[in-house]
């Protein structure tokens, strides 16, 4: 196992080989998430030679990489070649998992264009972000006001802002419930517009295998299905219902685009689209892609207008390890073809 | 093996560095080093503040890791002076001296220099940090391109220089971002140059008071906080959306300083007849409270009871008006409502005619 990155045999002379040799002999119990993470890449065959090689070749994974670089250079290289636009712009190039290198993960001629998409993001996490200083230039806070009729707390030094801000986003949230789904979708408008051409790719999984958990507002066994354990309690949901054709351009996700994610899971060889790992054994798994962002009226018309509080905890590190011994036997029970057995036994 | 959570392991990392002084880790976990995957895709800066305020929030170990940020940004500013070169110049490791023990390669990147900032907007104050963001603004100003993404990291070093003033020394630069947009031509502003106005007046009310304020409890600038006032009135009033822009800003002063209605109503209230009519507007309408001297429905209700507030302001109003309209309201309020009670308590010298507003203010 240790000589495998992509799921594909390398020498020790692999850029990355250290790193991940470094990061993997760490013992400390407190950063057994890096090591998930390491493992992750190891096991993603979904990351083709054409784009590792691009990947090498960007600035950020350049060599000579030691665990800590490698673990920076990951998430800069997110932050710089991920979080970028679907067309070229004015950064002058698009999102990585768009361009040509990525092409083997291009899906959107495998799916059925009147097949639903359901993206889950947290309210919290959007207001957060757009109370940074970089979008304090695309978020029209007047507007916000004019049509929530709440304002957005202040950033202070000095104390605990992202209780303060969620203490706000309750309030919020209850209002916005109040008035209605009109309103909601305005919001949901506003706040994606806001996020720009910077806005991390969506991911999303197929509404069918998710619609009674939505329409029952069952928020945290969202949460869970969708393996977002990230996700806070306290926190606010927000929801997008959508066609693929609205989606746009497909994609299977990768370990890439899940970046420091714990609760990702690579799906198996051969198999079209990703798949998340619940954290909930009785919950099933679901099928999930990764597509640009909605924006404008997109966003607006397609937003589900509710919004659900997360009111217990969601996930634990603790179990981490248990989760992803589930799910291989979940992925074994649900695919009966032997190349999964093989890729699983390869990481092991 | 038990995995603590992740936010209260970055928090003993936090506390291994505070009693270390561990200026080096502090950077490299700026730059997203040793910290524990997480999930969210958030950036290192807001990983070690949620670290900071788990479970709750540890003053005294920001202030520790603020002193710290200091010294590491005003490292940074020393290597740069001495290197007369940039964060965007392109200039290769081999070119910094090796006489300090922070790694340079870490600031070439401008992601880590962000996370500082980001870092250094959400700390406690610190003068040695105040300092060298100070530094890192006038290196700004003499090379303009310094940042590769201004309105990420040039707009990140604003937000930081607002959040850590330890003395007045900015006010000139705030007030003159400000009195930049005043006269500009087509009077429409974009949300890049309202996000630089606001910016402007949040860093003018975070201007700490001085020693002496502060030891008498006066801690709220009102003289500052008029002349900014009056400063975005001036920005504004030709807009459109003056009404919507200035409402934003007194609700950006009412954050600023939390206080209840009454203090501002209290201090406010004696200033108001001297500033426009428009901000006389946004203020009553921030703090409603502020109409009471002028609210004729209110005051027609319980005449009586309200009598004593409406002597006290009104004349106080009255004697400051320049705006006949406000004694105007004041009159009409006594001429329909209180009159029965002006005679039961003998004051008839403000039974005047409503039209005759000089000799009205004479009497008051």
């Amino acid at each position: 196992m240790a000589n495998l990155i992509f799921d594909r045999i390398h020498n020790i002379s692999h850029p990355w080989a250290g790193a991940f040799a470094e990061l993997e002999g760490n013992s400390d119990s407190d950063l057994a998430t890096q090591r998930i993470v390491c493992k992750n890449w190891r096991m993603d065959h979904r990351v083709s030679v054409r784009r590792e090689k691009e990947m090498h070749k960007s600035k950020y994974f350049h060599p000579p990489l030691n665990g800590n670089t490698w673990w920076t250079s990951r998430n800069n290289y997110f932050n710089n070649e991920l979080c970028l636009p679907a067309n070229k712009s004015i950064f002058g190039k698009k999102s990585a998992y768009l361009r040509d290198a990525n092409e083997t993960n291009a899906i959107w001629h495998k799916v059925a264009s009147s097949n639903l998409l359901v993206h889950v993001a947290s309210l919290n996490r959007l207001l957060k972000r757009l109370r940074k200083s970089e979008y304090s230039s695309s978020l029209d806070v007047c507007r916000f006001e004019e049509i929530t009729g709440y304002d957005l707390p202040e950033r202070q030094p000095g104390e605990n802002n992202d209780h303060k801000l969620n203490r706000r986003v309750d309030e919020l949230a209850n209002g916005l419930n109040q008035k209605g789904s009109a309103t909601i979708k305005k919001v949901a408008g506003l706040l994606c517009d806001s996020l720009g051409e910077r806005e991390p790719p969506w991911w999303a999984c197929f509404a069918n295998e998710i619609n009674k958990l939505i329409d029952d507002c069952d928020w945290p066994e969202l949460c869970r299905a969708l393996g977002m354990g990230h996700i806070e309690k306290g926190e606010w949901l927000i929801v997008w219902r959508y066609s693929v054709s609205i989606a746009g351009s497909v994609y299977r996700p990768t370990v890439v685009e899940a970046n420091d994610g714990p609760f990702h899971y690579p799906s198996p060889p051969d198999f079209p689209y990703g798949i998340t790992m619940p954290l909930d054994r009785n919950l099933p798994a679901c099928r999930e892609v990764l597509h640009p962002p909605l924006k404008r009226i997109f966003a607006i018309d397609n937003c589900t207008g509710v919004l659900g509080r997360i009111d217990n905890q969601i996930s634990d590190y603790n179990k981490i390890d248990l989760l992803r011994d589930q799910h291989k036997l979940r992925l074994l029970q649900e695919f009966t073809n032997s190349e999964i057995q093989t890729w699983l036994d390869r990481h092991t | 093996m038990t995995i603590r959570h992740p936010l209260l392991y970055v928090k003993s990392i936090l506390t291994d560095i505070a009693s270390k002084d561990d200026i080096l880790r502090l950077s490299e976990c700026l730059a997203g080093k040793h910290l524990p995957a997480i999930g969210g895709n958030e950036d290192p800066a807001d990983i070690l503040l949620r670290g900071l305020s788990f479970s709750s929030f540890d003053r005294d170990l920001a202030n520790k890791v603020s002193g710290l940020l200091g010294l590491l940004l005003s490292a940074y500013m020393d290597k740069i002076k001495a290197n007369g070169c940039y964060l965007t110049s392109g200039k290769k490791v081999s070119d910094y001296q090796p006489e300090h023990s922070i790694p340079m390669v870490l600031f070439q990147e401008e992601d880590f220099l962000y996370n500082c900032l980001v870092f250094a907007s959400c700390l406690p104050t610190n003068k040695i940090l105040s300092q060298a963001l100070i530094n890192f603004e006038h290196l700004s100003k003499k090379e303009k391109n310094q940042f590769v993404n201004w309105n990420k990291t040039g707009r990140q070093l604003r937000y930081a220089l607002i959040y850590q003033q330890t003395d007045s020394f900015l006010e000139e630069f705030w007030f003159g971002i400000i009195n930049s947009f005043t006269n500009k031509d087509n009077n429409v502003f974009s949300l890049e140059e309202l996000a630089d106005i606001m910016n402007a007046w949040r860093g003018l009310l975070w201007i700490p008071p001085s020693k002496d304020n502060r030891a008498t409890g006066n801690v709220v600038s009102f003289d500052r906080i008029e002349k900014g006032m009056l400063a975005l009135h001036k920005v504004f009033v030709k807009t459109e959306n003056a009404k919507v822009f200035l409402r934003k800003a007194v609700r950006i002063l009412s954050q600023a300083y939390p206080n209840s209605p009454n203090f501002w109503e209290t201090h406010i209230n004696e200033r108001l007849v001297d500033l426009p009519e428009l901000l006389q507007k946004v203020f009553f309408d921030q703090w409603p409270g502020l109409r009471s001297p002028l609210n004729i429905a209110k005051v027609g209700e319980d005449a009586s009871d309200d009598w004593d507030i409406l002597q006290l302001r009104s004349r106080c109003d009255i004697a400051k008006a320049e705006d006949n309209k406000v004694v105007m309201d004041i009159l009409e309020a006594i001429k329909i409502n209180l009159s029965p009670t002006i005679n039961a308590i003998g004051c008839s010298k403000l039974e005047i005619p409503v039209d005759d507003t000089t000799h009205y203010q004479k009497a008051a």
